[in-house]
């Protein structure tokens, strides 16, 4: 199975033995733009299967009503981009009314939604919000890499009390390449390659990318699957660095602020001594995403930016 | 006095009793603000007791309420015990969610929650009347700063198109922060989105308690009956400035307290026996309060991290 058809059997399972779960979004009796939801509303009904017009907020806002009612609500928010008009709802209610209540409530809201570039589609369908997403507490955020972990990941979404946050990579949509580790849990990052020379912690199509580049290399390289993004915890990073000393990170975001940043001050106050240098970050430069194919092509991370990124910390370290 | 005048008469008293409980709250809550006691950005509900009264004499037990940044009147009409909320205000681990939501973000069973985004109710509540059975009902209100929001014309629409049942209760005080109605839209009123979005509605003197219980009683009946939502707006004033402590005097007239209360001199009620009540409301607010500052823990800011998650993960 590709990624996809293993989100929508993880979907369908999950609400064939939970009644309590409502899908919710723009034309999902339809199947949406990538088909996650096609054939759902025949077999469970247009009411456990709702059409949204286009109103990301207000159907957030009913997603968080509904949990609040004790409905299981799971919502395609298609791209990234779009959490820009839910951020209300997603930020300041979803995210906080069980704080906010003293524990009264819970909101146990699951959010899909896609991210990525390299599709020419432009600035306002590529983006990746996690750094975004990352600094509410409250909300949770997975990332899968693998059809196995997108899976595992819609279960432990449903499954949760909490609101959490799905994000596929746009470009693995279709893949059916499995991981190392797949049979683990989706809530913690896994070591999907051994090595002892280096580190390189990175999701998504980074993390086949970078498979498939450090199997051309003369370099022992452990690459770590993030997975789980929020809460962050960077324990088999650390873990990892134990044994390699030297760390890269990579992530489809632009450079400003980000993941890599919450990432990087956790390693760095937890783990300075560890490491035999700086951190080597990788990601994209601080422009909007670009739609003409020779500028999205250079403002996206691609082997060779790995390959550098590699290579300067192995080199810089080791000659120092 | 016929049976009904009688009847008119005591049920006239107990709603004014009520309003006058509701409005002695506001008062202890502004006193205790104005002497540095009580913190908080409190935007105070006086001017909208009599359609807090009016919407819940409505209602049933299995019903839910959203409300607004202007919560307390709603919250203490819904019967929630008030050392709750003022213990909430206050910020002590007694309060109605342990001193982590504060004035404009309280949480109950019945009247699920309030909100300090204008307009962030409105979507949770549509949704949250998806998961009720018939004939159980949602009340939401908001103030009419809340209609010019994306939130309140998504909401109108998709309630409709769901057939949500939800009465969307409008507390029409002619402000929006710190500018008039005027000033945010050329809009007259808002109940002429009710026929926009194909959605009954009424508008209604919002100092009158009866006319908004009969309004919304009317208005109740398909909401109930599965017909769809239904949109009430009520037309109040606004007796203190937007936010307590801000230096503008932007209110407006229309104290519904004195409205009931001339009807009440009409119906033979004497003014001796509501200041009686009166002052026997406002020295049990102001007692609550001062107990509540006096005797109640604060809360210990290493439960906080706790409570972020309901299940909480390891990190």
């Amino acid at each position: 199975m590709h990624q996809i058809q293993a989100a929508r059997a993880a979907l369908a399972d999950f609400m064939a033995d939970d009644p309590s779960v409502v899908v919710l979004g723009e034309d999902v009796r339809a199947g949406g733009p990538f088909s996650l939801t096609k054939g759902l509303s025949e077999r469970f009904g247009d009411d456990r299967v709702r059409d949204t017009p286009i109103c990301e907020l207000a159907f957030t806002g009913a997603a968080v009503g509904m949990a609040l009612g004790g409905a299981k609500p799971f919502i395609d928010l298609m791209f990234n981009d779009f959490i820009t008009a839910a951020s209300d709802q997603l930020f300041n209610n979803a995210a906080k009314l069980h704080f906010m209540s003293g524990g009264r409530y819970a909101v146990p809201l699951t959010v899909w939604s896609i991210a990525g570039a390299g599709t020419r589609w432009g600035a306002h369908h590529s983006q990746h919000l996690e750094g975004w997403l990352t600094q509410v507490p409250g909300l949770k955020v997975l990332a899968p890499s693998s059809p196995s972990m997108v899976a595992a990941s819609v279960r432990a979404a449903l499954t949760d009390p909490d609101p959490v946050i799905v994000v596929a990579d746009r470009t693995l949509l279709y893949s059916r390449e499995p991981l190392t580790g797949d049979d683990g849990s989706p809530w913690s990052s896994r070591v999907v390659q051994a090595g002892d020379t280096v580190t390189l912690a990175t999701s998504g199509r980074l993390t086949h990318m970078a498979l498939a580049v450090t199997a051309e290399l003369d370099l022992s390289v452990e690459i770590v699957d993030l997975q789980r993004l929020a809460p962050l915890d960077v324990s088999v990073i650390l873990r990892s660095l134990s044994r390699t000393s030297r760390l890269v990170l990579a992530h489809d975001e632009a450079v400003c602020g980000g993941l890599l940043a919450s990432i990087q001050r956790q390693v760095y106050e937890q783990g300075f001594w560890l490491l035999d240098g700086p951190i080597v970050t990788v990601s994209s430069p601080a422009t909007p995403i670009p739609a003409a194919a020779a500028l999205e092509d250079a403002y996206m991370i691609d082997e060779r930016d790995l390959i550098a990124a590699l290579r300067s910390v192995v080199d810089e370290q080791v000659a120092a | 006095m016929t049976p009904a005048e009688a009847d008119q008469r005591a049920r006239l008293v107990h709603w004014h009793a009520e309003m006058m409980r509701l409005r002695a709250f506001e008062e202890a809550v502004a006193e205790a603000h104005a002497a540095g006691e009580l913190p908080g950005l409190l935007h105070l509900s006086m001017g909208g007791e009599a359609v807090a009264i009016g919407i819940f004499d409505c209602l049933e037990d299995h019903d839910r309420v959203f409300s607004s940044h202007r919560p307390h009147s709603h919250f203490l009409a819904g019967g929630v015990d008030p050392r709750l909320v003022m213990a909430e205000l206050a910020g002590r681990q007694s309060g109605l969610c342990h001193g982590r939501a504060g004035t404009m973000h309280l949480m109950s069973d019945r009247v699920v929650m309030a909100t300090g985004i204008v307009g962030g109710t409105l979507p949770v509540a549509l949704g949250y009347a998806m998961t009720r059975s018939q004939p159980a009902v949602v009340a939401c209100f908001f103030g009419d700063g809340a209609v010019q929001t994306g939130a309140f014309h998504e909401s109108m629409n998709l309630a409709a198109l769901w057939k949500a049942p939800v009465l969307f209760v409008c507390e029409n005080n002619g402000w929006a922060e710190f500018s008039s109605r005027d000033q945010h839209t050329t809009v007259g009123n808002v109940v002429r989105y009710g026929e926009l979005y194909g959605i009954p509605a009424q508008e209604v003197d919002g100092s009158d308690p009866e006319a908004v219980r009969r309004a919304a009683a009317e208005l109740l009946e398909p909401v109930r009956a599965g017909a769809g939502p239904a949109l009430l707006e009520c037309h109040i004033a606004r007796l203190r400035s937007h936010y307590e402590g801000d230096w503008r005097e932007q209110t407006s007239e229309g104290d519904p307290l004195l409205a009931v209360e001339r009807r009440l001199s009409e119906l033979g009620v004497h003014d001796e026996e509501i200041n009686e009540v009166r002052a026997a409301l406002l020295a049990d607010a102001r007692a609550l309060c001062r107990s509540v500052l006096a005797g109640d823990d604060v809360p210990d800011p290493d439960d906080d991290a706790a409570l972020v998650f309901a299940s909480p993960l390891s990190t």
